[in-house]
């Protein structure tokens, strides 16, 4: 069942990602990374890691497109800005992206040599009570630092974008 | 770690907590009287700075751990806590008369100086690298927003933008030598990566010279000190006083940090490579500064060259010599005095909205304002390095620490740079006291006033009669360097 699963929505992400890619509106670029964000959510819960599921939904599937369909509208962006000026151009860039992917894996081989540990965690990490339980104990400081982080990142747009007058 | 030591942990931070709910106060305080917050602000910031002051001082003399060994409340944190409280408070009290008197954002302006700083007190203390890493972006995004607080300006925008873009880089490096630490160690804690360093693995040595990246450029030496020109001429000057002291020190003192406490098996291969960066780093920083036409830009550019000055130092610290950790960190508690005067003297000759930046606009300031013109010659002379001031002996004993750890052509280009430094240190005095006066000068100011001479007082009686400066660096430095000793 949990394989029928995986293959299922691993399938699904990829031929989201691979419509990411090759459509030439981006509107529907946008929308169908949302299909490859949810697909990758259903595997973070086959990882029982249900929290980062939930996480990945609200914050990527959610905000963050909202966010990107909201940009690319707002710019109005039509289909024809994609298109490249010599038709070499969407080869030369495919071939160096493909470079780009082996020299990342090769460069990943070499380096996992050096990792020192498997990241097999226990059941509870990933899970809402494991990442709250972390959050609330080991890392209490890095929590509140981050407020205070966002906080002053808040003040600071807001003193800088109001200033009009001046 | 449980409730109590949550509770225990939480007092043991007192300076940072007070800094940050000083801040919010501040902001809370300053939407409510809108256009009349102007000197309740002033006054609770630098309430909230004392506080922070009188706990630090507290930390002398104890080593205490807090958060589980997250951040260590050690002497050489206290010292280098010291170093900013003392830019955040010229900072703010310099503001004070740079603002114009019924600006809105008074109290943000305020408040991002605070949480600046307590970003900075986290960075030197942190002894793990997520607490680190935020105390590094606590203090990064208030000084992006700062640099770019003067919107009527199009160069303090640029600065502010340039600064974001560039930082948000030299973060996302820092970030991911982090990742690759971790990924190796399997911890992010600074003793854990020491102990379990091995020079064979790719993964500690890509992940260390990332990180140091990321601090070399915070520190603004020479590959990656592009921007510190452009941002320190654009940002208000208060801002780039601000800056120059707080933001360099933070980052030495997290360098200095890292280096002993978990980089210390990588020392033999990257000392060289720092020799050069030092090297480098004085050059064109000399260089560049006396080709500059604009006093703010020169000093700029001479901000570069003593980042230089302090590198020599941690290049001659090689091997945890104690006498050159001590001479970096006195080095910057003697800089901060010195830069912070010499910006704090073109902040007191700016006037509503024009700054005073050409040698042309310190004409004649011996025969109009000669307080002001003296304490200028003070922190010229001082930043020359000429004795008796705190900058002359500071140089003394970077200068003396490469000698003794026989890196003798380090110390002969530093000694050559700061005999070229003097040229464009005293072009500024010949202007302030052999020139005729060309526009005329703005009134006379209280705070920043009683700032220049206190400043300019400290300048000088520091380098006579260091006091326990010079003692307190070496045990701030001794502390740093337990653990490279233990390992």
């Amino acid at each position: 069942m949990e394989t029928v699963v995986f293959y299922v929505f691993a399938a699904l992400a990829v031929a989201g990602a691979i419509v990411v890619v090759t459509h030439s509106n981006p509107v529907y670029s946008a929308i169908s990374l949302v299909l490859t964000l949810f697909s990758t959510a259903v595997l973070f819960v086959l990882l029982h890691a249900d929290f980062v599921a939930v996480v990945q939904v609200l914050v990527y599937a959610g905000a963050i497109m909202i966010l990107f369909l909201f940009t690319v509208m707002f710019l109005n962006i039509r289909p024809e800005a994609f298109k490249f000026d010599s038709k070499y151009m969407k080869f030369k860039i495919s071939v160096f992206m493909v470079l780009l992917l082996f020299v990342g894996y090769f460069a990943s081989l070499g380096f996992s040599r050096g990792l020192k540990r498997s990241y097999t965690e226990s059941v509870d990490f990933g899970s809402a009570k494991g990442v709250g339980t972390m959050l609330f104990t080991d890392y209490l400081l890095p929590f509140e630092l981050t407020s205070v982080l966002i906080v002053a990142a808040i003040i600071g747009v807001v003193a800088i974008a109001k200033r009009r007058d001046g | 770690m449980d409730l109590s030591d949550v509770l225990k942990s939480t007092l043991l931070i007192g300076p940072e907590i007070s800094l940050i709910v000083a801040g919010i106060v501040l902001i809370v305080l300053g939407s409510i009287l809108k256009k009349k917050a102007g000197i309740y602000v002033f006054v609770l910031a630098l309430i909230g700075l004392a506080v922070a002051f009188g706990l630090n001082i507290e930390r002398f003399g104890t080593a205490e751990t807090a958060f589980g060994g997250a951040l260590a409340l050690d002497q050489y944190a206290a010292y280098f806590n010291v170093i900013f409280l003392i830019g955040a408070l010229a900072a703010i009290v310099f503001s004070k008369d740079y603002l114009s008197a019924t600006d809105e954002f008074a109290a943000e302006f305020y408040a991002l100086i605070l949480f600046s700083t307590s970003g900075m007190m986290i960075l030197s203390s942190s002894k793990e690298f997520m607490s680190l890493f935020l105390g590094f972006e606590i203090m990064s995004i208030s000084v992006y927003v700062l640099s770019a607080f003067n919107r009527k300006s199009a160069r303090s925008t640029e600065a502010g933008i340039k600064y974001l873009i560039l930082g948000g880089f030299s973060s996302a490096i820092l970030l991911y030598g982090i990742a690759l630490l971790y990924g190796a160690s399997g911890s992010i804690y600074l003793d854990e990566i020491l102990k379990s360093f091995e020079l064979t693995n790719p993964l500690f040595v890509a992940g260390a010279a990332l990180v140091l990246i990321g601090f070399i450029f915070k520190i603004g030496a020479f590959p990656l000190h592009q921007w510190v020109p452009d941002v320190y001429e654009g940002a208000p000057m208060s801002v780039t006083a601000f800056m120059s002291v707080g933001v360099k020190a933070a980052a030495f003192a997290i360098l200095l940090r890292v280096i002993f406490e978990s980089f210390y098996p990588i020392q033999v291969s990257f000392m060289p490579l720092l020799w050069v960066i030092a090297v480098f780093t004085i050059i064109v920083g000399n260089v560049a500064a006396i080709a500059q036409s604009s006093v703010k830009r020169m000093l700029a550019y001479s901000s570069i060259a003593h980042a230089g000055y302090a590198l020599i130092g941690v290049v001659a610290a090689y091997g945890g010599q104690v006498l050159a950790v001590s001479s970096v960190i006195y080095y910057l508690f003697a800089y901060t005095f010195m830069n912070l005067g010499a910006f704090g003297v073109l902040t007191y000759l700016s006037r509503d909205g024009k700054e005073c930046e050409t040698f042309d606009d310190l004409s004649g300031l011996w025969s109009k304002r000669p307080f002001v013109a003296l304490s200028l010659g003070i922190f010229m002379f001082s930043l020359a390095g000429i004795p008796p001031t705190i900058g002359f002996f500071a140089k003394y004993r970077v200068f003396l620490s490469a000698v003794q750890a026989e890196f003798y052509w380090l110390a002969v280009i530093g000694i050559v740079g700061s005999v070229i430094s003097a040229y464009y240190y005293l072009r500024v005095l010949v202007y302030a006291f052999m020139r005729t006066e060309i526009s005329p000068f703005p009134s006379f100011k209280v705070a920043s006033s009683i700032a220049l001479i206190v400043l300019s007082i400290a300048t000088v009686a520091l380098g006579i009669f260091p006091f326990d400066s010079w003692d307190l660096a070496l045990k701030a430095a001794g502390t740093v360097l337990t653990a490279a000793r233990g390992g």
